[in-house]
């Protein structure tokens, strides 16, 4: 199925995409200390990188069930948006 | 890469399932729903939408799910909620960051911010009810929108 096809490799390229941006703000942090840069990585390695993992990887290794891998996907959503969201505090 | 497909589409179908009207209507009670199983489907037969169909069931309100144990499903769908809502915060916040200082890389963050978690949310719940939008078009979309909100924020990133 093409449309499979496609989501599949953009998924894919939606996870190296995040790692690299999340490398590129980690460096950020560093550089500058920044915070916010450090917040940034985490949360786009947690919204965008670990989904994929679990979903491609952790899935099938531990045979999750569909409800376990969407509550380990969304954790991860909320632990990633929660970090970003707690530099906007100070 | 078929069968990964599949296992995304297994578990946005606890989503379509949950968040569907159906969750919460009532339905005639059938072999699986009353057997100890919670495997039972969430589908009601259509018929039984109908107003005329609902006002002649007499079953109090069921809820049958699918897909992982009862547990499970209710902490996923609270927990996509409260991702649902930090998200639609989090874009906020960089909205008002970007009125605040005018400084161009917020908005990008904030655009790109809102591409990469409240967008995709939005379409998983809106979509999820629709049935007319086939999940593969759906995961296609929520896909597509979180690699284009990746590539703005790679831009704000990248240019300061």
């Amino acid at each position: 199925m093409p449309l499979a096809s496609i989501t599949a490799v953009a998924s894919a390229l939606t996870a190296v995409l995040g790692l690299f941006v999340a490398h590129l703000a980690y460096r950020g942090y560093r550089r500058h200390e920044s915070r916010t840069m450090r917040a940034l990585a985490i949360g786009i390695v947690s919204i965008a990188v670990v989904p994929y993992l679990i979903l491609y990887l952790f899935d099938p290794i531990l045979d999750l069930s569909d409800a376990a891998s969407l509550l380990a996907i969304t954790l991860s959503h909320t632990i990633g948006l929660a970090v970003i969201y707690r530099t906007f505090d100070r | 890469m078929t069968g990964y497909t599949g296992v995304t589409a297994g578990a946005l179908e606890v989503l379509r399932g949950a968040f569907g009207f159906r969750f919460f209507a009532p339905f005639e009670p059938t072999a699986a729903t009353l057997g100890p199983s919670l495997e039972a489907a969430v589908s009601v037969p259509t018929t039984s939408l109908s107003p005329s169909a609902l006002l002649s069931v007499p079953v109090p309100i069921q809820v049958t799910v699918e897909g992982g144990s009862t547990p499970v499903v209710v902490a996923a769908i609270l927990s996509f909620f409260v991702a649902t809502v930090l998200a639609v915060l989090v874009t906020y916040r960089f909205v008002e960051g970007y009125r605040r200082t005018k400084a161009r890389p917020i908005l990008l963050l904030a655009i790109g911010m809102f591409l990469l978690a409240p967008a995709p949310m939005f379409v998983r719940l809106l979509a999820g009810n629709v049935a007319s939008v086939p999940l593969s078009a759906q995961l296609l979309l929520t896909t597509l929108s979180e690699l284009c909100g990746l590539l703005v924020i790679l831009y704000a990133v990248y240019t300061t």
